[in-house]
């Protein structure tokens, strides 16, 4: 059972990935997710903009949870893009 | 700086800065490295959130990005505790001379202004070159660097530390200064 569930997958991943490894197809759709979540979150925050403010108003705390974020997810984008630069320059190999 | 004293807030930005900056710096070491001179980076990405931090937290932020920046040359590099030292306090000093030209000047970290936008890039500049000053003199009066490298670590700290600062921190600065000066911890009030 076992054995032909690694074979399986084996298969599923030269047929999906077409030379692609399955550790790059892993890490290449967790950064999509990663940038899709930042962008959506970036377009999210600027059609609530005023309810932010409101609960700032009320709750201090929320206002360095949303720094925070906001700081955390460019330090993302940021690891993300070095990453995939130094794919694209040679320098590490998926 | 700040005008709370000290409390869990201060713990939080300076862990928060810290947390942020320690893979940054890690990673700006291990992808733009400098031959020849230790722990040196030609675009040192976490320096655009510990000088943000800073404008907006005063000393916390700066001490954020000198705890990271102190970790990620020692433990993580094992590069010898007078490396360490020498980086982690130029780190601590750049942003607070950043922010006391800030001060001097009155511009706004908003930056609503033109002049806000020059005194932001001047601050920077003048910072780094600080900070270059500082590492690399000390580097070379205790012989881990030659003279020939002071010159280029001096260069390598005034264009990849102005390049990494404005690129991340201008836009930062823009979109979260209007959140955070509702921050009791906000220095300009």
């Amino acid at each position: 059972m076992t054995v032909s569930f690694i074979k399986y997958s084996f298969d599923l991943q030269t047929e999906i990935n077409m030379g692609l490894s399955y550790t790059a197809f892993y890490v290449y759709t967790f950064f999509a997710l990663t940038l899709v979540t930042v962008a959506l979150d970036f377009l999210g925050v600027k059609k609530i903009k005023k309810e932010i403010d409101d609960v700032v108003a009320k709750d201090q705390a929320y206002l360095y949870m949303f720094l925070f974020k906001v700081l955390a997810e460019v330090a993302l984008v940021w690891l993300v893009i070095a990453f995939i630069g130094q794919v694209l320059m040679g320098w590490i190999s998926l | 700086m700040a005008k709370e004293g000290f409390g869990i807030k201060q713990i939080a930005v300076t862990a928060v800065t810290a947390g942020l900056c320690l893979p940054l710096a890690l990673f700006a070491i291990i992808l733009v490295p400098i031959p020849g001179l230790p722990a040196a980076s030609g675009f040192w990405i976490p320096a655009g959130f510990y000088f943000v931090m800073t404008l907006w937290f005063g000393v916390w932020g700066a001490l954020g990005g000198h705890i990271a920046t102190t970790i990620a040359m020692g433990y993580f590099f094992g590069y010898t505790l007078h490396i360490w030292v020498d980086g982690g306090l130029g780190d601590f000093i750049a942003p607070l001379v950043a922010l006391v030209i800030f001060k001097a000047l009155k511009a706004n970290p908003e930056l609503k202004t033109q002049r806000d936008y020059v005194v932001w890039v001047v601050s920077v500049m003048i910072a780094s070159l600080v900070c270059g000053l500082w590492v690399q003199t000390v580097h070379l009066l205790f012989g881990v660097i030659t003279w020939p490298f002071w010159w280029i670590g001096v260069l390598t700290y005034f264009i990849g530390d102005t390049m990494a600062i404005v690129t991340v921190g201008t836009p930062l600065l823009k979109a979260l200064t209007a959140y955070v000066k509702q921050s009791p911890m906000y220095i300009w009030k």
